[in-house]
């Protein structure tokens, strides 16, 4: 095959990555464009000058690719509303109050294991390593509940709630996979290999990558769901209360874990941006205020016999909760921002 | 100027691409690879359009009724018979010349201030 026409194909395949009503109409014209114009070039300046032209063709081909998937995506949504007056709130539609549940689940979850791992029959803490059973341990029992969470999402289209467990799956992914040895099990990416393997096991299963075009098409219509992501992070710092020995700890754990649960609920639950990220701030700033009294209530220092020290935890926290909160505000801003500009676009 | 006319002004300015597309239409019916030819002839090669940006806005163009696509090709015999020709719309036409009296418009001031030399009044 010679390279002007192994150039052909291959802008052949690119052009499928387009929309279909786009590809339908246009595809064949543009591929006889690029034929013409790669035949041009390739007689004036040979494999070198095909190359440059590939290079331009690929930057001008995603520009173009956004475009209509930007289009594609906002007519789709737009003929949705017109068939579905009902669902025109600012943004996502409100959960009913048991999804928002269902949504905040994870949270509730993260929170009793580890509660568990401080305190259950399966504690891995002050337990000598040769007795834990590391896939017995609570962290890990909920981490496969999350997978099974997001997989089941991941065959009922991808409903809101899903985007708790998935943020999950991949904070836990993450924290497993940072390539060191977790009591002894070496980590260098099975973490990643199982969530995929839930990924591709659904789409096996639904025979079509449908669960995939679910998932990013609701993040795309929700954009505040990047300060769920975020949110899941703070939940997880707060609610972790590692090398705490407070004599009232499991307190705190439950607290908290309910704390960082009403705000995920809150989220799920708000009509509005704005709301929603009005209810994370919440969340953090409960569950930063229960660790502040923690703080202030048991002096960890004293405990591991380290020197004093003159910065304050609880000022830690306080500019903890001032950054997430301008996370949180910024992104808010940017998704209020998107509903406006997709409102004018189906006006 | 008609309410229609100040509703045009609203999409000016034009970008180099669409206005080098709706001037290669200017001459004639065109197919894509010609109307991309057009638009670096009369550019001095400036404008480089590829086959997404053509496309892109060959649609947006086609939708907003500034051009339009040939039922027939010009001469069936000696052309591709994938090919597909467009032509500017009176509403095509209207813009571009909107679009162009806004550059005079600048390349006078740009005169005025010196930037060019006063060749002539506008």
């Amino acid at each position: 095959m010679g390279s002007l026409e192994l150039s052909n194909r291959l802008f052949q395949i690119f052009l499928r990555l387009y929309p279909a009503a786009f590809k339908e109409r246009f595809a064949s014209e543009m591929a006889q464009v690029f034929r013409s114009l790669s035949k041009e070039i390739y007689e004036d300046s040979g494999g070198t000058g095909l190359l440059r032209l590939w290079i331009d063709v690929l930057l001008d081909g995603l520009w173009a690719l956004g475009v209509q998937w930007w289009l594609s995506i906002s007519k789709r949504r737009a003929d949705h509303l017109e068939t579905n007056p009902m669902e025109q709130t600012d943004g996502a539609r409100p959960l009913s109050p048991a999804q928002a549940l269902l949504a905040a689940l994870p949270f509730l979850l993260f929170g009793v294991s580890v509660y568990l791992d401080k305190f259950g029959p399966l504690r891995t803490w002050n337990q000598p390593i040769v007795r834990q059973n590391l896939f017995m341990n609570p962290s890990f029992l909920f981490d496969w509940l999350v997978l099974i969470g997001l997989f089941v999402g991941l065959l009922s289209g991808f409903p809101r709630w899903t985007y708790s467990y998935l943020g999950w799956a991949i904070l836990f992914a993450y924290f497993y996979n940072g390539g060191f040895s977790y009591y002894g099990y070496p980590f260098v990416g099975q973490s990643w290999l199982i969530l995929l393997g839930v990924f591709l096991l659904a789409i096996f299963i639904k025979r079509s990558l449908k669960p995939l075009r679910d998932l990013v098409s609701g993040l795309w219509e929700e954009w505040t769901l990047a300060s769920l992501a975020i949110y899941i992070l703070a939940g997880f710092v707060l609610m972790i209360f590692d090398e705490n020995h407070h004599p009232y700890l499991g307190i705190f754990i439950i607290t908290t874990a309910l704390a960082i649960s009403l705000g995920a609920w809150g989220y799920f639950r708000a009509r509005t941006p704005l709301r929603r990220e009005l209810a994370l701030i919440g969340g953090t700033i409960l569950g930063a205020l229960l660790n502040a009294i923690n703080s202030a209530t048991w002096d960890w220092r004293a405990y591991y016999g380290f020197p004093e020290e003159s910065s304050s935890d609880v000022i830690g926290l306080i500019i903890f909760v001032i950054i997430f909160a301008f996370l949180f505000l910024g992104n808010g801003a940017l998704a209020r921002w998107r509903n406006k500009r997709m409102k004018q676009a189906e006006a | 100027m008609s309410e229609s006319e100040n509703e045009l002004e609203k999409r000016l300015p034009l970008s180099p691409a669409a206005f080098s597309i709706l001037l290669a239409l200017k001459d004639g019916e065109k197919h894509g690879y010609a109307i991309l030819q057009a638009a670096a002839d009369q550019s001095n090669g400036a404008v480089k359009l590829l086959p997404g940006t053509l496309y892109n806005l060959l649609k947006r163009m086609l939708e907003d009724g500034w051009i339009e696509e040939l039922d027939e090709r010009p001469d069936p015999k000696l052309d591709d018979q994938r090919r597909r020709y467009y032509r500017l719309t009176g509403l095509g036409e209207r813009i571009a010349r909107l679009e162009a009296e806004r550059l005079q418009s600048l390349v006078y001031a740009a005169r005025q201030h010196g930037i060019l030399g006063l060749k002539g009044e506008l």
